[in-house]
């Protein structure tokens, strides 16, 4: 096949010489030397044209190769993403099999998420320890788009008073989530408390911004909960509703309730705390009643308030009855549009516990009440994060503690997070509390 | 003051059951007119309306985590994990899904 500018050219050249060709006869009289110079300015010309129809055919060749180069390296690519893909499926669908941490079976679909830490500590009191932290496996189990089953599992290891070291599991929660419509989840089961959003959202390590939680939302003496309930067992509508470009998420839950820790110090019966982790059974026959409600007015401003009433059960030999028992919790998130990467989150929750008749032991009325503030500002460029966070918390005796804690994570990916920070911690209690130097490596599978 | 409470709490439990009781009944009925699949997946997600509430959403308790961290099957487990657990509708469930599976 001939290209058409060569075509061209022959076409020309052929012309030519045909022209010159039947004019020679016509010029036969004229002499010799115009006969020459007419044939060597033929042939000059002819050799140009020579000339440039080689240049022509090569630099065909050439563009030809690059064509076929660059289709070539299209079609490969592509054949490598359609491969991929065939593979991935293949991984996933085939044989109803997968790899170990997800695959299919029939319409079922299964995934293991989870997080795990480890750390260290240094405390100005000179204890300092490394620390294996937590292994937190997530099952997900889920029929068509129907139900999902969840379970997290929670393993760490802790030395006790007698300085051996023992292991801890826990189930953190077990839910069947009946999905109702695109706007009400039915959750039923054993579920982490939806007031107030650190423990329900906020609190597995590769998420929670600093090493430690805020002061007050965790556990206390005898696995006492401090001032936000930790979980219960029951069940829970939950959902989203668009308001035209605004949204509102709720949590509407009825449960098992609290349990009251109580001990003997020098022959006085104290009330340590409430056990919120969520009882198996209902001690008392009084379900617990709760709810959230989240507003986001713009999609990067979310407010909450929560609110939880019930009767704490006590199960024991000592002269204390069930008490009233009720929680209270604001919260927020927002991340102002006019400076990138910077995050503001604060919550704030009270718990009181009714007062008991005067023949109870420690009848009084007792309260606890934390709030926390935090900035963190991701610099992208160099995958550091700087936090700030300050916390209050007052216990049932009066207590008031607060923490300056600053840090430094470094991302070496979204879910892998390098945490360096120190606690600064004040109390008005006698018992003093030491400030601390925290490390912590967090990965989120 | 205890006997009030109780009632209070016991009747809020009935009514809340029922309630839960009567939509599940409610999803019964559909499901024998359409699969179970298309009564929640009856819309088809949004790529750029995903993209945005991705954007939005994720970060307002975690790191966004890399679309090419999951694959597709896991992205559909994980997406409606976050459904219960952020509260998101359907829809916006579904509009990130699929930005998550188209960008993976």
């Amino acid at each position: 096949m001939i290209h058409p500018l060569l075509r061209k050219t022959l076409k020309c050249i052929s012309t030519g010489l045909l022209v010159s060709l039947t004019t020679l006869p016509a010029t036969a009289q004229e002499d010799d030397t115009t006969l020459q110079k007419n044939y060597e300015k033929l042939q000059s010309q002819f050799e140009q044209l020579s000339g440039d129809m080689a240049k022509l055919q090569s630099q065909i060749k050439k563009q030809e190769s690059s064509l076929d180069r660059k289709i070539e390296d299209k079609l490969a690519a592509q054949e490598a993403v359609y491969v991929e893909r065939v593979e991935r499926l293949e991984a996933t669908q085939a044989g109803g099999g997968g790899s170990l941490l997800s695959g299919t079976s029939g319409n079922s679909f299964y995934h293991i998420a989870g997080y795990a830490d480890v750390g260290y500590t240094d405390a100005d009191d000179g204890v300092s320890s490394f620390n294996t932290g937590h292994f937190a496996p997530i099952f997900h189990y889920q029929y068509k788009e129907i139900l999902l089953l969840e379970a997290e599992l929670a393993f760490g290891s802790e030395t006790n008073e007698e300085g051996e070291t023992e292991t801890e599991t826990e189930l953190e929660y077990l839910t069947l989530d009946l999905f109702i419509n695109d706007y009400m989840t039915l959750v039923a089961g054993k579920f982490l408390s939806p007031i107030g959003q650190f423990q329900q959202n906020l609190h597995p390590s590769w998420i929670n911004k600093l090493a430690s939680m805020p002061i007050g939302f965790g556990a206390g003496h005898g696995g006492a909960s401090q001032a936000t309930p930790i979980g219960d067992v029951g069940v829970q509508l939950r959902g989203g509703i668009p308001v035209k470009d605004m949204r509102i998420n709720y949590a509407v839950f009825v449960g098992n309730g609290p349990r009251i820790i109580a001990e003997e110090h020098m022959g006085d019966v104290e009330i340590e705390g409430l056990d919120t982790s969520g009882t198996a059974s209902d001690l008392n026959g009084n379900k617990s009643v709760g709810s959230r409600l989240g507003f986001l007015p713009l999609p990067n401003l979310e407010i909450g308030v929560s609110a939880l009433t019930a009767s704490a059960a006590y199960v024991g030999d000592e002269m204390i009855s069930d008490r009233d028992y009720d929680v209270y919790g604001m919260d927020f998130y927002y991340a102002p549009g006019y400076i990138d990467n910077l995050t503001l989150r604060g919550e704030y929750v009270k718990t009181e516990l009714g007062a008991g008749s005067a023949s109870e032991e420690d009848a009084a009325k007792k309260t606890w009440e934390a709030w926390y503030l935090q900035a963190s500002y991701f610099m992208d460029q160099y995958k550091l994060e700087p936090v700030l966070r300050y916390g209050e918390y007052e216990d049932a005796h009066g207590e008031t503690k607060t923490q300056w804690a600053p840090g430094l994570n470094y991302r070496f990916s979204s879910n892998i997070i390098g945490k360096v920070g120190y606690e600064f911690n004040d109390t008005n209690g006698d018992e003093g509390v030491s400030d601390r130097f925290t490390l912590q490596l967090a990965y989120g599978f | 003051m205890k006997i009030h409470l109780k009632k209070y709490t016991l009747s809020t439990s009935f009514a809340l059951l029922f309630l839960a009781l009567s939509a599940t009944l409610s999803l019964n009925a559909e499901s024998s007119d359409t699969s179970g699949a298309d009564v929640a997946q009856s819309t088809k997600g949004d790529f750029i309306r995903g993209a945005k509430l991705w954007a939005n959403t994720c970060v307002r308790c975690h790191n966004m985590r890399d679309p090419k961290d999951l694959t597709d099957e896991e992205w559909k487990v994980a997406t409606s994990h976050m459904k219960v657990r952020a509260g998101l509708t359907g829809q916006d469930t579904r509009d990130i899904l699929e930005f998550l599976q188209k960008s993976n």
